[in-house]
């Protein structure tokens, strides 16, 4: 394309340069020389500003059929949602010149997107330091000797909601890290491994609810991700299992090349397996569960090229975890 | 023992002061990177809490230069930063103990004993109470000359309260010491009384129940009178 209009450009001058070269011979008026040294250049910019105009237009009549169209936009919303969201990039240059108002609206929605997430971050981070200082006047206040029951309990349901609200804080920082991609340590890690060093640190909850635990490993399941994660992402799926059984009830580990399963006996939920997933959804009422374990188990499996899986069948509850490769 | 306190947060920074002086420690304040600068390079101190947000510089600068001004402080950094990587650098360049925020009290305090025991030339192997003894080393404890036999978690919560001897030590901040953030609390509240449960039996057959004394169903105490 400019290599086309280049060519015809030089060719156009080098006409009129010829044509002046004739309007030389006899004797002419300097302006008219520089004049004819001009019109050569005028062309050339009159010609560019053509091109680029008809570049403009050109797009619609070489429109990628329809659905490209929306692969183009699904792999801009794709990439507002990884966050390899930039205005150079590519397909939303051409999105641009051909929507300029769905662009602008793309444009909105990734401000938002990013401004959304940036704030659940922020707000977290911002409030550790005033929850550090009412958890400490409340601690200091509990040490007061005159202190009576009822004062004493109101303190302590102080201190233990503080708790609760600095977990929820720590456990929002944590998905919002996930979310960002934001562990280095990623390695060939052995689930397997991850997994008796989780029993070992749930061992108390185990004993005490006198659950047994049935091991089957067929092979070493390892898996490149970080371990940070793996060792959440077990200490999250172990403590549902121990939370959500019978009282001296089981829970089974299946573990081989590709797959993980663990299986505990428990009550039927309460609702549909998709909502198990969501933020904050319970399936108890109890108040020590904050509803976010499962949906923390989701992002880490997404993160790390896995899959998570859960069945309910003869009173067992299944959940598994299998490599996408 | 002299420390020194560097956290921005006037409030945070007090409370902590006034936790420290009941120990009966010499506390003395930073509120901003150039005070702890100067305060680090005029004085020795056995003990340095710092925090790593600090107007006017990174408190991780200051943790580095305490460390090369003497090997012997014990210094334990307080942060909003609960990353990987920051407890990573903060130990690499000579922190001995990193708590994140918000954290207990009896945490902090628990914390700063440990590592100031192991900074001392010659640690104190036990602690004292008289009929009771706890054995540091070997993890144990003795009441009236009969040992104890305790199970990990009931050493644990016994050093744990001890070190923050009377004083009322909630179920929160023993969870927290014990499982840190992975327990839920009314799973957790369950283990802390069983495990309470079989350690003050154990004092209570030799003798030494009184030391060990409930709080309103809130907490417990440790005392030593």
């Amino acid at each position: 394309m400019k290599i086309k209009k280049l060519i015809t450009a030089v060719f156009i001058s080098l006409i009129i340069g010829l044509l002046a070269g004739i309007g030389l011979m006899p004797s002419v008026p300097v302006w008219k020389i520089l004049l004819l040294l001009i019109i050569p250049f005028a062309v050339f910019f009159i010609l560019k500003k053509l091109g680029d105009h008809s570049y403009k237009r050109i797009p619609s009549e070489k429109l990628p059929p329809q659905l490209d169209q929306f692969e183009i936009l699904n792999h801009l919303l794709k990439n507002i949602e990884d966050g390899n969201w930039g205005e150079k990039n590519q397909e939303f240059i051409i999105l641009k010149k051909t929507h300029p108002s769905l662009a602008n609206q793309l444009l909105k929605i990734q401000h938002l997107y990013q401004s959304n997430k940036q704030f659940t971050q922020n707000t977290a981070h911002e409030l550790q330091t005033p929850l550090a200082i009412i958890k400490g006047h409340a601690e200091l206040l509990l040490q007061a000797p005159s202190l009576d029951e009822k004062e004493a309990k109101a303190i302590g349901a102080i201190l233990q909601n503080i708790n609760r609200l600095s977990r929820i804080n720590t456990t929002l920082i944590l998905l919002s890290k996930i979310e960002h991609g934001r562990f280095a340590d990623e390695q060939l890690v052995c689930l397997n491994e991850i997994v008796e060093a989780t029993l070992d640190h749930f061992s108390d909850a185990i004993d005490l609810q006198k659950i047994k635990i049935e091991k089957l490993y067929a092979a070493d399941f390892t898996v490149n991700m970080s371990t940070t994660l793996a060792e959440i992402l077990m200490a999250n799926l172990l403590q549902n299992a121990i939370r959500h059984n019978l009282s001296e009830g089981h829970i089974k580990i299946e573990i081989n090349k590709k797959e993980l399963k663990i299986s505990n006996p428990g009550k039927p939920l309460a609702t549909a397996p998709e909502n198990l997933f969501t933020r904050f959804y319970r399936e108890s009422k109890k108040e020590e569960s904050l509803g976010l374990g499962l949906s923390i188990v989701k992002m880490i499996v997404e993160q790390s090229r896995l899959e998570v899986g859960y069945v309910f069948g003869d009173g067992v509850h299944t959940v598994s975890i299998k490599s996408k490769d | 023992m002299k420390f020194l306190i560097i956290e921005d947060e006037q409030d945070l920074l007090d409370l902590i002061t006034r936790y420290l002086k009941k120990e009966g420690h010499v506390c003395e304040q930073a509120a901003d990177y150039k005070e702890g600068f100067r305060k680090i390079n005029n004085h020795d101190y056995d003990c340095a809490i710092i925090d790593l947000q600090l107007p006017g510089g990174d408190g991780m600068k200051l943790v580095e230069m305490m460390r090369k001004e003497s090997a012997e402080t014990g210094i334990v950094i307080i942060s909003a930063k609960e990353s990987v990587e920051d407890r990573i650098k903060g130990l690499d360049l000579g922190a001995d103990d990193y708590l994140t925020k918000p954290f207990n009290l009896a945490e902090l305090n628990a914390r700063i004993k440990a590592v100031l025991r192991r900074k001392t030339k010659t640690p104190n192997k036990e602690l004292d109470f008289g009929e009771l003894v706890i054995n540091l080393e070997e993890r144990n404890a003795m009441a009236n000359g009969v040992s104890l036999q305790l199970t990990k978690k009931e050493y644990e919560i016994l050093v744990f309260l001890a070190r923050n001897k009377n004083r009322v030590v909630t179920k929160d901040s023993i969870a927290e010491f014990l499982w840190g953030d992975y327990m839920d609390d009314a799973v957790s509240y369950d283990f802390i009384y069983a495990h309470v449960k079989n350690l003050r039996k154990k004092l209570a057959e030799n003798n030494c129940g009184e030391y060990l004394k409930t709080v309103y169903g809130i907490g417990y105490k440790f005392s030593d009178h």
